[in-house]
């Protein structure tokens, strides 16, 4: 049954392009204000700007990895900047949302300059607390599976992801 | 719908091998010719000569191709995926892919001359959208059987796509499935297609 909600995943190319594959093990419901955030929906930058809304099922003893990236940056033709990080939260009980977390990159909102991107919330679960964790030195050229080994996270428990693209500018006159 | 129906050459001079507009290929001399004094292109030329492939190998108008990407945003998976599916399921190109027509613009003439059927009727919208299991024949008379004859005896022996099965004995061909992205019959980068219409403003 969890197999089949993997599947936007490949078609979106997101396994692949940022994680492996992986089964989905944990519930986790995305909001931005009053839109609920599935596999592949649109969302506009103006309403991304604020952090989403994140409640996780689970356990309140295991903790949670949260990670956001940008694969397509700057543009999907030639993700010269690939991987873009926009959030990173880690220490975040089962149970709850990342509010509850350690916020290790403090959260951007989408700004795609041209074409369709997405934007990828990944969880991973923690063997166990995390002592320092570094920030990372630059926004991109992040890499999901690499910080996910560096932190010995494995694959992820779920994954979730919505495009985002340039809005029109009102024509001024 | 009004199509292109200006110099080929011209447009594969520019834009390079467009196998359904023309079985043309354009000259190692013409090339040469063609490359303006700058050598860097902008990005937006980038993205409209992309455009423009696609739009000339298919034989849309502007507006069409517009139609086809808001389709193909609306639609689960990678839109420029989408795009080409929907692109390479047109009737027209459906038969220029099973070689029964030499060119598009041919394809397009032949089904807007009620020349063949679809399911055993006769369809004459060439951007008629086939789904798998359809079954392409010839109209049962003289002068359209001679018109795909002479089409499949004079088309290149390629390798057929694996959407595609042709029975030219009985000139028929059947689509057997949606077309995988590798199968697409123009090498184009269909991201950049997207990021063109993608608002810019």
């Amino acid at each position: 049954m969890m197999a089949a909600s993997v599947d936007p995943l490949v078609v979106g190319r997101v396994i692949g392009d940022v994680v492996d594959m992986f089964i989905p093990s944990v519930g986790m419901s995305v909001y931005f204000g009053p839109k609920h955030v599935t596999n592949g929906c649109d969302i506009k930058p103006s309403i991304a700007i604020n952090p989403p809304r994140v409640t996780l099922t689970g356990n309140i003893d295991n903790l949670y990895t949260l990670v956001m990236t940008d694969p397509d940056a700057p543009s999907p033709s030639e993700p010269s900047m690939r991987e873009l990080i926009h959030w990173i939260v880690v220490d975040i009980p089962g149970g709850t949302n990342p509010k509850r977390g350690k916020e290790i990159l403090p959260y951007i909102g989408p700004k795609p300059p041209v074409g369709i991107h997405r934007f990828i919330l990944v969880l991973f679960k923690q063997k166990g607390p995390m002592g320092l964790v570094e920030q990372p030195t630059s926004r991109v050229s992040f890499n999901t599976r690499y910080f996910a080994s560096q932190l010995d996270l494995g694959l992820p428990v779920a994954t979730v992801y919505f495009n985002s693209q340039k809005e029109p500018q009102a024509k001024r006159r | 719908m009004s199509r292109y129906r200006g110099p080929r050459f011209k447009k594969i001079r520019r834009l390079g091998d467009l196998p359904g507009l023309t079985s043309k290929r354009p000259t190692v001399g013409s090339e040469l010719r063609n490359q303006s004094s700058s050598s860097k292109k902008s990005q937006y030329r980038i993205r409209l000569e992309e455009k423009q492939k696609l739009r000339f190998h298919y034989g849309l108008t502007e507006r069409q191709l517009l139609k086809y990407v808001r389709i193909a945003g609306k639609a689960k998976g990678s839109t420029g995926q989408v795009l080409l599916q929907l692109l390479e399921m047109r009737l027209d190109n459906i038969l220029f892919r099973l070689g029964m027509a030499l060119t598009i613009p041919q394809a397009r003439q032949l089904v807007n001359h009620r020349h063949v059927f679809v399911n055993g009727r006769i369809v004459d919208i060439p951007s008629y959208r086939c789904k798998p299991q359809d079954i392409i024949t010839a109209k049962d008379d003289q002068k359209s059987i001679t018109l795909i004859q002479n089409s499949l005896e004079s088309s290149p022996r390629e390798e057929l796509p694996n959407h595609l099965t042709l029975h030219p004995s009985e000139y028929k061909g059947l689509v057997n499935q949606i077309i995988d992205s590798k199968w697409v019959g123009l090498k184009i980068n269909e991201l950049l297609v997207v990021e063109y219409y993608s608002r810019q403003t």
